[in-house]
């Protein structure tokens, strides 16, 4: 089913990029970056969510399943924040001559790239029982999370270099961004579900083998 | 055309490259099942 789902991902992604360059092609060239940027930035966000989500849920229930979905989530996070970051300076690059700027879109960016990354080092890096340092991973992802709603107003209601939106002239163009969309986040989905199971596996052998 | 193929390659790299980290747990994983499986002895 998880192969099932990421081979779908894959294909979904495939198609976009295949509709993006041709048919849907933005005028300039460099313009298509906006295909892989964009649903890549969607999902950074979407994956924080899920971090809020099972944060909570670990605080409330303490089951462990919250926890490991939190660190998957993070993980995930992490990735597609990474790639958010990259494509935006290429784009930057491109489109406007300079890698970085501080904008505020581009700082808030960059700040959720150091929130996925100061997240993972908590989870390897805490002292003490695994318990305790679940629940200040969870306490540290409901913290983080603010920056999400910073990301998504910043470029709408200050002033930015970024633009808050982006308009297309024809339908395969936005035929090739929702595929993006769709593939990216039933890749995420994929990443997580994949991750969590990983880690529940090995956490159970390694009980069994402290027995 | 050097910056799309730039962007287009570094979002393919990257997920990848987690794909690869994931696969080579998995495969840690196994490995550690199967030499803990070897190990148990047979009470039968």
């Amino acid at each position: 089913m998880r192969r099932l789902l990421l081979a779908l991902a894959f294909l979904l992604l495939i198609a976009s990029t295949l509709i993006g360059l041709t048919r849907g092609q933005i005028d300039p060239l460099q313009r298509n970056i906006l295909y892989v940027h964009v649903p890549n930035s969607v999902c950074a966000l979407l994956c924080f969510v899920v971090v809020l989500v099972t944060s909570v849920g670990y605080l409330a229930t303490g089951k462990q399943t919250w926890d490991l979905a939190a660190t998957a989530a993070a993980e995930a996070g992490f990735v597609f924040a990474t790639i958010l970051n990259a494509t935006g300076m290429i784009f930057s690059r491109a489109e406007w001559n300079v890698w970085w700027t501080p904008s505020p879109r581009l700082v808030t960016s960059a700040i959720l790239w150091f929130l996925y990354a100061v997240y993972l080092i908590l989870r390897v890096s805490l002292p003490g029982a695994q318990r305790r340092a679940a629940r200040l991973c969870a306490v540290f992802g409901i913290v983080a999370f603010l920056d999400v709603p910073l990301v998504y107003i910043s470029a709408r209601f200050i002033p930015d270099i970024h633009r808050p939106n982006f308009s297309f002239d024809s339908t395969w163009q936005t035929a090739a961004l929702m595929l993006g969309m769709a593939g990216t986040i039933l890749l995420a989905a994929g990443l997580i579900w994949l991750r969590t199971s990983l880690l529940r596996d090995t956490l159970k052998l390694e009980q069994e083998l402290l027995r | 055309m050097f910056y799309l193929v730039l962007g287009f390659c570094t979002v393919w790299v990257c997920h990848f490259a987690y794909l690869a980290v994931l696969d080579r747990q998995a495969t840690q994983l196994r490995r550690r099942l199967e030499a803990r499986a070897n190990a148990t002895p047979d009470r039968t």
